[in-house]
Order: structure tokens, then C-alpha cells, then sequence
């Protein structure tokens, strides 16, 4: 130690040191609800990710000669009423539903935490305006509201970005600002702003940083949300167009043969499943880490 | 010469249920470079809200409607949040607040929040910015600042944090030090050290320091100035040795007796009767008046305001003359 320490430096070494906290790291290591959730997720993304790989056949090819047929070393998981192969399909599906998933969230994301946050540091008339809009927005039965903008805007992916661009960013926009209002009347806040730093490094450095947790984890199951309404519309025949492979319109046309080939339709059921459980729990697990002490 | 720091018929105007009070109401003092004053008064007396109004930062259910602070001669604008970034004169000031946990930014690292004001409001450069929050937290009593740099607030002790809480307010190389309340939440040996921490700073770097508290017993310790605080008015100021040992208002006396004294044990605490009152329902006349002893008609009547007292001494009070009456009796009888 340098020789300016005080007398009082000196008492001051008898006081005891709370315990460290754990990094994220460690912390992520023992939650056992986010190992599981990243692992499924983590699984599911890879075996997307390498479908040109793993897949085997391509996901549109039609094997006309073996239709309906039953799992086989050729076919680990048999074929379609076209002779698709539907390992092959399930994997290429699960590559657009995730990318829509994602991608439908990123922008709502952005866009709703960022109208949160300057509606609940600054308040006043912008608040009052967007809060209203907010309302109106949620007022609306939220597939109803989907399906019409799908409609309107024209089926397929670019419909459903903007129709989630459109509808969800209110609830970012809605938890975002009630953390900023719960943030800005802080201590450090209001130290942040006395001490004379800028609006905008309050906001970016004090905080954002500790309401976009909440944001974080909502999305998490967001995507869940838009894989299911992608899904679902899919499942109308306003997603995902033919011949793209998507989970929501395999189990639309293996419906009509639910009798004979329950598989058809079960397997992207499961996969579905699976996903909104591994997301789910990759959330929860998320929340649990991520919370300031 | 001219005070640093001017505090002009300042009153904070607090909303509840549609209702607005004064919930600072008048309150004036002036203090010179490097003087120190101290606020006391019991929770609720408008003590805080005195310090956040001089600070520019009154919670949204408030409001200043009247009054001004000016420092170094420059009026300030009353909300630091419209003042514009980095406003010069405001820069001369900083605040420490009383819960030092609730005052630091849980996701980062003290370091950075100590580093901040230095390359962001004051234009250093990132190393320039490091090194000087390092010599702030060896400044403040930290050992080993360099890697105590890198801690996060939860990490620390209480008495730590607080001490970060001082180096992040002196980060901005402040000339005045607005603490409210900053030892109220420590325990007594941790008090003493930043009481002392407090002393050194204003001796070493001629700070000038507004400490707000409830406890008398910390006062002497550090300032020369005392005023007393009674339902949002100063009802009694002056030289903090001359306060405590004569109080002229018999609510700073009410407060005396109701102290622990450790050196005569056999002297029992007397507690002031009756309540702080609601602000909304103010007594007439002296606010005081309700919970006095030595309450006569005439203060139920009459308003009385701060005069003077003695040389620099000044009490809100009709009857100090009687206080000071009994006081004599006792130190020569």
C-alpha cells in the first residue's frame, strides 16, 4: 500500500467485506432452470442452424414413389402426402420460424423500450399521447388485431415483421416506462443529474441499464409468442407460403390425415413445444440472473 | 467578502391529494467559503427537501415557489434537470445522500460511477478520468483504490459505500458539499470516521459543507453553524457552541433534553410533548406554540419570525429572554 493512507484508511481495514457475488457466469452455471433453458434452446438453434447439413434431403424435393410412408433408415422420420422428407422439413422450418421469431421481436424491442424510457424520464404531453395509443393498441384482441394487419399488409414473412413492428412494442413500451418511472425518482438518479452529466448519458448509463432487464426477459417470451402466431397463421394460410417448410403449416396439412399418419402433425407439434419450453425457461433463468442485488 | 453560497426566502411548495403546503417555508441562510453549516431538526421538518431544492432536484410532487440560491454571485436556475448540461456554477455543488446503497447504480462498478463526472462533465481523458477516481477513493479512506475500482456497490460494506458516495460527490471538484444526512445509517464508530473524513476534506480542500441531521451530537463535530429546523421554518440560527450551550428557542432546548448526555448518565431524557404536526394543520401564531411550556396567549397570536438574539444568534421566539433567564439560574445556582 502507498504511503498515503491515513490513520483512518488504517481503522477502516478492521471493517468487515460483504461477499463477493458470483459473476454472471457462475451464477448462470448454477441456475438450473437456465442451463436447461439455454441447453434446449441452444440444441434447437444448432439443429436449425445445420439442417443443410443434417437435413439430408432438400426440404422441397418430393419423393413421389414413398408418400405417407412410415420412419425408415432413408427417412428417419418418413415422408409427407407429397413424399417430403420430414426430418429435413423440420429442421428448415425450424431455421424460418426462429429467424421470423426473432427478427419480428428485434424491431418491437428496440423501438418500445426506447419510446418507454423518454416517456417515463420526460413525462408530460409525449407521455400522456403515446400512453393513450398504447391503450388503443392493447384494447384489441391481440390475433385478431395480428390476422387483420396480415390481411391488410399482404400474407408472408414481410407481413408478419409489420405487423409485429405495428402491435407489440407497446408492451416493452408500457414495462419499460413504469421501470423508468420507478428509476428516475432513485438516489442515483438524481445524483446522476445533479452532478451535471447530460440527459442522455443519465439515461444510457442509469437507467437503461437497469430497466432493460424486465424488457430482456419479455422477450425471451415474446418469441414464443410470435413462433406461435407465425405458427398459427401459418396454420390459416396467412404465413409462411408454400413450398417454404414452417412448423405451423406442417401441422395444417398433416392434419387432414390426423386418422392414418398422427405423425405428421405431432412431430412440428412437438417441435413447437419444445421450443416455447426452452425459451420459456431460458427467460426465467434469464430474470433470475440478471437481477441487480 | 461575498457568501459562496446564498440561500434566499426559499419555499418548497409540496403536493398531496390536490392539497399544496409549504413544506419549506422561508428558509434564508448564507455561508462563506469554507464555513459549514448544520440543519437539524426531528424526520418530516422539511430538512431534505431544504437540501434538494438548493441542489435543484425536488421530487415531482414538489415545487419551488419562491425564493433562490445563488452561488458565487450567479442566481441558479431552481431545476438542475432544466439547467443544462454541466451548468457552470451548479457544477460547484454536490450531493451525498443518506441511504448510500440506494444512491449508487447497482449494475456499475464504483469505479466507473466515480469516473464519470471527471471525463463527461469536466472533459478529462479516459486515463486522466481512472487515475483521478483511484486518488478520489484513496482520498476518501479506501484502501486498495485500485482494486476496489472495479467493485460493484453491493460488494461493499456500508461504511464504503458511503465514502464512494462522498468521492463520486467530489468527483466534479465541487466547492460546496450539500450531505444529507450521510451518517444516519452507519453505526457510531463508522460515523465518527466520516464525520472525521468530513473535517479533513473541508480543512485540506476548503470545502464548504450544508450537513442536514437529526442528531444534535453530531453537530459540534462538524460545523461552526447550526440551524434548527421546526415544520418547514428555521426557528433558531446561529454559532453551533452558542446554540448548545444556550439555546434561545425552547424547541433547540426540547431537543438538548431529549439527547442521551454519556457523561452525566444520572440526567434522564426528556421528550418534547406531543408531535411534529401534520403540515397541513398548522398551528396559529408560533408553530411551536401547541407542544411550549412556556406558551403564553400572545403566541397563539402572533407569528413571530427569526430575530435577533445575540451577536450573530437569531431565535423565532417571544420568550427567549425567559429561556435565557432560566439558563443563568442554572449555570450560576
Amino acid at each position: 500500500m502507498s504511503a498515503a493512507v491515513t490513520p483512518l484508511a488504517r481503522l477502516l481495514e478492521t471493517e468487515h467485506e460483504v461477499t463477493r457475488r458470483p459473476s454472471l457466469g457462475s451464477r448462470a452455471l448454477h441456475s438450473p432452470t437456465f442451463m436447461a433453458g439455454a441447453t434446449l434452446t441452444a440444441t434447437i438453434v444448432a439443429l436449425a442452424l445445420l439442417a443443410p447439413v443434417i437435413g439430408r434431403y432438400s426440404p422441397v424435393s418430393q419423393d413421389l414413389l414413398h408418400i405417407l410412408a412410415g420412419p425408415s433408415r432413408a427417412h428417419w422420420l418418413g415422408t409427407d402426402e407429397l413424399g417430403r422428407d420430414i426430418w429435413s422439413r423440420l429442421l428448415y422450418a425450424g431455421r424460418t420460424d426462429l429467424q421470423v421469431g426473432v427478427l419480428a421481436v428485434l424491431f418491437p424491442f428496440c423501438f418500445g423500450v426506447f419510446v418507454g424510457t423518454v416517456c417515463g424520464y420526460f413525462g408530460g404531453w409525449i407521455d400522456t399521447v403515446v400512453m393513450r395509443v398504447v391503450d388503443i393498441v392493447l384494447a384489441f384482441p391481440f390475433y385478431v388485431l395480428i390476422i387483420a394487419l396480415v390481411f391488410v399488409v399482404g400474407v408472408g414473412t414481410h407481413g408478419i415483421y409489420i405487423a409485429f413492428g405495428l402491435t407489440d412494442w407497446v408492451i416493452y413500451a408500457r414495462t419499460t416506462r413504469s421501470g423508468t418511472m420507478v428509476a428516475r425518482s432513485l438516489d442515483w438518479v438524481a445524483a446522476a443529474e445533479g452532478g451535471g452529466l447530460s440527459r442522455t448519458r443519465v439515461l444510457w448509463r442509469h437507467v437503461l441499464p437497469n430497466t432493460i432487464t424486465q424488457a430482456i426477459v419479455y422477450a425471451m417470451s415474446d418469441i414464443v409468442l410470435v413462433i406461435l402466431a407465425v405458427v398459427t397463421l401459418g396454420y390459416l394460410g396467412l404465413g409462411i407460403q408454400p413450398p417454404a417448410p414452417d412448423w405451423g403449416s406442417m401441422i395444417s396439412d398433416g392434419q387432414n390425415f390426423i386418422q392414418t399418419n398422427q405423425w405428421l402433425a405431432a412431430i412440428p407439434g412437438m417441435a413447437v413445444v419444445l421450443t416455447g419450453v426452452g425459451l420459456s425457461l431460458l427467460g426465467d433463468g434469464l430474470a433470475d440472473i440478471l437481477r441487480p442485488e | 467578502m461575498t457568501p459562496l453560497l446564498e440561500v434566499e426566502g426559499l419555499v418548497v411548495e409540496m403536493r398531496r391529494h390536490r392539497v399544496a403546503f409549504r413544506a419549506v417555508d422561508d428558509v434564508s441562510f448564507a455561508l462563506e467559503r469554507g464555513g459549514a453549516l448544520a440543519i437539524v431538526g426531528e424526520s418530516g421538518c422539511g430538512k431534505s427537501l431544504t437540501l434538494r431544492a438548493i441542489m435543484g432536484l425536488l421530487p415531482s410532487t414538489g415545487r419551488l415557489s419562491s425564493g433562490r440560491v445563488v452561488v458565487d454571485g450567479v442566481t441558479l436556475p431552481a431545476d438542475a434537470r432544466s439547467r443544462g448540461r454541466g451548468h457552470r456554477q451548479h457544477r460547484r455543488m454536490s450531493i451525498v445522500f443518506q441511504d448510500a446503497l440506494s444512491a449508487l447504480n447497482p449494475v456499475a462498478t464504483v469505479g466507473n460511477q466515480i469516473a464519470e463526472a471527471p471525463r463527461h462533465v469536466l472533459g478529462l481523458g479516459r486515463n486522466a478520468s481512472k487515475a483521478r477516481a483511484v486518488e478520489l477513493l484513496r482520498l476518501v479512506g479506501i484502501p486498495d483504490p485500485e482494486r476496489r475500482y472495479h467493485a460493484y456497490p453491493h460488494e461493499l460494506s456500508g461504511g464504503t459505500r458511503q465514502r464512494v458516495m462522498i468521492a463520486i460527490a467530489l468527483s466534479s471538484d465541487p466547492a460546496i458539499l450539500l450531505c444529507d444526512e450521510p451518517t444516519t445509517a452507519l453505526d457510531v464508530t463508522i460515523q465518527t470516521q466520516i464525520l472525521a473524513l468530513l473535517a479533513d476534506l473541508r480543512s485540506e480542500r476548503g470545502l464548504t459543507l450544508v450537513f442536514v441531521t437529526h442528531d444534535l451530537g453530531v453537530v459540534s463535530q462538524v460545523a461552526e453553524h447550526v440551524a434548527v429546523m421546526y415544520t418547514g421554518r428555521l426557528v433558531e440560527t446561529g454559532p453551533t457552541v452558542e446554540v448548545l450551550a444556550a439555546p434561545k428557542h425552547p424547541y433547540t432546548s426540547g431537543l438538548l433534553a431529549a439527547a442521551l448526555d454519556v457523561d452525566s448518565p444520572e440526567h434522564e431524557p426528556i421528550a418534547i410533548p406531543g408531535s411534529l404536526p401534520d403540515p397541513l394543520w398548522l398551528a396559529s401564531g408560533c408553530r411551536f406554540q401547541p407542544r411550549c411550556q412556556l406558551a403564553t396567549p400572545e403566541c397563539v397570536t402572533i407569528d413571530v419570525r427569526l430575530q435577533r438574539v445575540g451577536p450573530g444568534h437569531e431565535a423565532a421566539c417571544l420568550h427567549s429572554d425567559v429561556l435565557a433567564a432560566s439558563q443563568g439560574a442554572g449555570c450560576h445556582g
